[in-house]
């Protein structure tokens, strides 16, 4: 009896030590010429149609106007973050390296014989964002993403750069940002924008939408209103994205800028011919139309919030 | 044979109490793997040595750099400090030296690791990496 005894419990903790430490290691296309100053002329961006003018699908996200047509809804975001203290007269980037202000903007705070050559009401809406246009901000680098905009990594990252000239650069090393602040914080504490213009979506994952969704809530409750715009490239090789960006924009009834439409007009939609065939680097002439579609959006945005 | 009895008993008891205490080196290797799998770009390993309350975040920021060519460079970690949290799991701190290096068309990076104290929790069946 007493041997059986000894043998069961030994059997038993036998068998509990082997178990119990499981080891864990761990349509139609837009007609655009060029004028003899760098300034594209698209000819269908004349006119700005209603909101009630058509009704957005994410069917038909590829006609939807070049310029941003703005709802009741985006008024009423963009007149309640006014009352909450945004700055009118600033609006800030969300991109990746084709947004880089030098590359993007930047000119129109710089180049005053460029902007004199603009038309009058173009040349007003520069006067009105002065110092937008060149500020570097952590919200714009080269390979961000929707889900960069969220996370304080992101901005630890962008400093920790080895190249000197760039880390030496104060517009670079993002020292106004806090600690654990993401860059979507970061630019509104620091910024205080009324108006986002969001020119991400080359880069994506599988989460995309809900980074998106996340990304453009938290801009509302802020009170800033978030501006859409459909890329040039098809990355991703079914559309997808732009697709995500459409059922957003309806969605959350925000204004999108479809620069896809206006790139259509160019040879390849303004896109430089890859080896690979994964087309994402604008051309020369695509960067211009891309800098001077996104001032029209901007311009028609901020006409129609201050529309009486 | 009764001693021999009580040693075959409490040999194996003994071995059962030390061993499933997490040793020091368990809390270290689950952050380097949890790193390597970051860096690697491995979601499946890295989901499964993070705690389910954080890894929403974990994916967030593995997402952020999903478009960043990334490696670790120079990484060692070691154990800095062992509490008791309020659901009675210790709670390993673990900092690392070393950087995750980091490219973009180019542009090279390198993403400092040591101003990190990352908490490496004993959830019993296994360690998993629950912040920083």
């Amino acid at each position: 009896m007493t041997n059986r005894f000894g043998f069961i419990l030994i059997v038993i903790s036998l068998f509990v030590s082997a178990t119990a430490c499981g080891v864990t290691t761990p349509t139609s296309k837009p007609v655009l010429t060029l004028s003899p100053t760098p300034v594209p002329v698209i000819t269908e961006a004349t006119t700005t149609p209603s909101p009630q003018a058509f009704q957005r699908t994410v069917d038909d996200w590829q006609d939807w106007p070049i310029l941003p047509v703005v709802s009741e809804n985006a008024k009423a975001i963009y007149e309640r973050g006014l009352l909450l203290g945004t700055d009118p007269h600033r609006f800030v980037v969300f991109g990746d390296c084709q947004s880089v202000p030098n590359v993007f903007m930047a000119r129109y705070d710089q180049d005053t014989t460029l902007v004199s050559q603009l038309p009058a009401d173009l040349q007003e809406t520069i006067h009105q964002f002065s110092g937008s246009f060149q500020q570097s901000d952590p919200t714009v680098w080269p390979g961000s993403d929707f889900a960069s905009m969220l996370v304080s990594s992101w901005i630890e990252y962008e400093r920790s750069t080895m190249t000197e000239s760039i880390r030496n650069d104060p517009s670079y090393n993002f020292s106004y940002c806090k600690d654990n602040e993401s860059p979507l914080d970061c630019v509104l504490r620091v910024r205080n924008p009324s108006i986002v213009l969001i020119n991400l979506g080359t880069h994506y994952e599988v989460r995309n939408y809900g980074y998106l969704t996340d990304m453009l809530q938290q801009l509302i409750d802020h009170g800033v209103l978030p501006v859409l715009a459909f890329k040039a490239d098809n990355k991703e090789g079914d559309e997808h994205l732009n697709q995500e960006i459409a059922q957003a924009a309806i969605q959350f009834d925000i204004p999108v800028w479809n620069f896809y439409r206006a790139a259509s007009a160019l040879p390849n939609n303004g896109l430089k011919q890859a080896p690979d065939n994964i087309n994402i680097y604008l051309t020369d002439e695509g960067l211009e139309l891309h800098r001077y579609s996104a001032l029209q959006a901007l311009d028609s945005v901020w006409r129609q919030l201050t529309a009486k | 044979m009764k001693s021999l009895l009580v040693i075959l008993v409490c040999v194996p008891l003994v071995v059962l109490a030390v061993g499933c205490q997490p040793s020091q080196k368990a809390p270290v290797q689950t952050m380097q793997a949890f790193l390597t799998a970051f860096t690697a770009k491995d979601e499946n390993t890295l989901v499964s040595l993070t705690c389910k309350e954080w890894q929403d975040q974990a994916l967030l920021e593995y997402d952020s750099f999903g478009n960043v060519t990334t490696a670790l460079k120079d990484v060692s970690c070691k154990l800095v400090g062992q509490t008791m949290n309020s659901q009675n799991e210790t709670v390993y701190s673990v900092n690392c030296t070393g950087a995750i290096s980091a490219s973009y068309n180019g542009e090279l990076r390198a993403f400092d690791l040591s101003k990190r104290i990352y908490q490496v929790v004993d959830r019993g069946s296994s360690l998993q990496v629950c912040g920083y």
